[in-house]
């Protein structure tokens, strides 16, 4: 089943096509990897995902529901979630607290019911920091709650944008570059955490990545982007052998007979 | 633990009974104006502190309270206990009105137009004569009434600020340290990651804004009927500088800082009479050398309780943690 599909989607700024034309379906329960060289407007198409872009034209349906013109929170609380690809925590809130803050009921809370403070309202944030400490856990942060994100190394940072997107209760999960700056243990570890999350929590998968292999050995079908369009699709070792992907990382073979 | 619990009950019992040992109007006087600062930093600090927004037109909410609650107690009979929460709720609209514009601006662009606002609204109370009587001001305004007794010393006054000073403090406590808190300090640092994880960064501004502008209108009803005389020079744009400079000094984004910034900025022009015509000087020199040397406040967001949420739980995992670290890695 199609859980999101774009079609002809395109977006222009001023003269520059950053995505052109792209057509794309994820399937339930599906990983699937974007690759491309840099500035291939693969953050663009996630930013398209997220609501930070409108297209210019073309159609972006999600759970068979057309959201070319909803704004970002709205797209969250239909369940897309991202992580960012430079890391962008709140610094000065704890590990836990950076969590809480997207969990939906947490900031539905309202004004008398903060000001109040009923038992009721105790037991309810009770459950909400139970749920975080949750995911924290299937993360492997949940020793570290009441640390300050900043002072967490670089890996663990990247691990918390994935909580962070997690506890929002999201069906589409989009990881732009995760694995940037980790080094091969925690690569490792990062890949049996997305298969994880994958099987636990059934959801879909849309990931950037440059490292090729990590990409071969975790995504169902791989999807490559070149100057904005889509110039090949498919499983593995497909894709990797497909000619147009190899110019598009390679560039052209020279005749050595010249 | 326990000796600072002794520390706070003795300090409550002093505060609660403050007129009886410091029988001197004037000290009192002193005392009543530090509660008004307090609500006013506090009140601003939900703006600056914690929705991140510079505004510098505070002492227009606070003067919009004072001429509500002043122009209600002369023209009709209504009790100062309901026109005070009329003079809040009136001043958080103009919060509202004000916060729905100028909530789509950044940094000094918002200073500017909040300081603009400031100025026009002491300009109405200037010019608009026949209500506000302009720069002759409104005087004999009426004192409250409870049962039957009036409100007419210093003490009566001080103990209806400490009330109102009181629930001022709770409210934003309660406020700051909840889900909305925590959605305020994230839209503060970063409005992109605010959206992506579902937070609406226009709807906490302007609930900040409205807030803030509230409890400035109630700090500003009880300076009506306290002074009972008011006049457009008591909300001059240096008031509102001069809050500013409490939430900062004091600590943004922290209660405890704002409390502190308000009296030390009441008491030390206070202490410093002796230096006569120097000692604005004096606290403006204070003022840059707290900032070089100690820029986060007396209070800063550094000492800021972490993980209030569901505090009681967040203590405990560090046990249960290993546990479950234990069982993760078997798989």
């Amino acid at each position: 089943m199609e859980v999101l599909k774009l079609e002809g989607v395109t977006v222009k700024f001023g003269g520059l096509v950053a995505v052109n034309n792209v057509d794309l379906t994820m399937n339930k329960g599906e990983i699937l990897a974007l690759i491309g060289p840099n500035g291939a407007g693969k953050t663009t198409l996630f930013n398209l995902l997220t609501g930070i872009y409108t297209p210019t034209s073309g159609r972006i349906t999600f759970k068979q529901k057309e959201i070319n013109a909803f704004k970002p929170y709205k797209r969250v609380e239909m369940g897309i979630a991202r992580t960012f690809q430079n890391i962008r925590l709140i610094k000065s809130l704890t590990v836990l607290e950076n969590v809480l803050v997207a969990h939906p009921e947490c900031h539905s809370e309202g004004l008398f019911q903060s000001i109040f403070l009923t038992r009721a309202v105790k037991e309810k944030r009770k459950r909400i920091v139970e749920e975080c400490m949750d995911v924290l856990r299937t993360v492997g942060l949940h020793a570290k709650v009441n640390e300050l994100a900043n002072n967490l190394p670089y890996g663990e940072q990247r691990l918390l944008e994935i909580a962070r997107a997690m506890v929002t209760k999201c069906q589409l999960l989009l990881l732009d570059e995760p694995a940037a700056g980790m080094n091969s243990q925690e690569k490792q570890s990062l890949v049996d955490l997305i298969r994880l999350l994958s099987k636990k929590y059934e959801m879909e998968i849309l990931l950037i990545e440059h490292d090729i292999r990590m990409v071969m050995s975790i995504a169902d079908r791989v999807v490559v982007l070149d100057h904005g369009e889509k110039i090949a699709e498919g499983v593995g070792a497909e894709v990797q052998n497909n000619p147009k992907v190899i110019k598009a990382y390679l560039g052209e073979e020279i005749d050595e007979n010249e | 633990m326990k000796s600072t619990r002794l520390l706070k009950i003795v300090a409550a019992l002093l505060i609660l009974a403050l007129p009886l040992w410091l029988r001197n109007e004037y000290m009192l006087h002193i005392a009543i104006s530090i509660g008004i600062y307090i609500m006013l930093a506090l009140s601003l600090n939900t703006i600056v502190g914690y929705a991140g927004q510079f505004a510098l037109g505070h002492a227009a909410f606070y003067g919009i309270g004072s001429y509500v609650t002043a122009l209600l107690l002369l023209n009709t009979d209504l009790s100062f206990w309901l026109v005070l929460p009329i003079a809040g709720l009136v001043t958080g609209l103009f919060g509202f009105i004000l916060g729905s514009p100028v909530i789509r601006l950044r940094g000094d662009y918002l200073g500017i137009v909040t300081l603009g606002f400031g100025e026009i609204i002491r300009l109405i109370f200037v010019n608009w004569v026949d209500v506000t009587r302009g720069p002759m001001g409104l005087p004999g305004i009426r004192s409250p009434e409870l049962f039957g007794y009036t409100f007419t010393s210093s003490a009566d006054f001080y103990y209806l600020v400490l009330v109102l000073v009181a629930i001022t403090v709770l409210v934003i406590y309660r406020v700051v340290h909840s889900g909305m808190g925590l959605s305020l300090l994230t839209v503060r640092e970063d409005e992109v990651v605010a959206e992506s994880i579902g937070i609406r960064p226009t709807k906490y501004k302007l609930i900040a804004f409205t807030m803030g502008a509230l409890f400035a209108g109630v700090a500003g009803a009880f300076y009506a009927t306290y002074i009972s005389f008011i006049s457009p020079d008591s909300f001059l744009y240096t008031d509102s500088v001069m809050i500013l400079a409490m939430v900062v000094l004091g600590g943004m984004a922290s209660v405890t800082g704002s409390i502190l910034g308000a009296i030390v900025l009441v008491v030390t022009p206070e202490l410093l009479r002796f230096a006569s015509d120097y000692r604005m000087m004096l606290v403006g020199l204070a003022i840059v050398l707290m900032m070089v040397f100690k820029p986060q406040g007396f209070w800063g967001e550094s000492r800021r309780k972490r993980n209030f949420y569901g505090k009681e739980l967040a203590d405990k995992p560090q046990k249960s943690a290993a546990a479950v670290s234990d069982s993760n890695s078997a798989t």
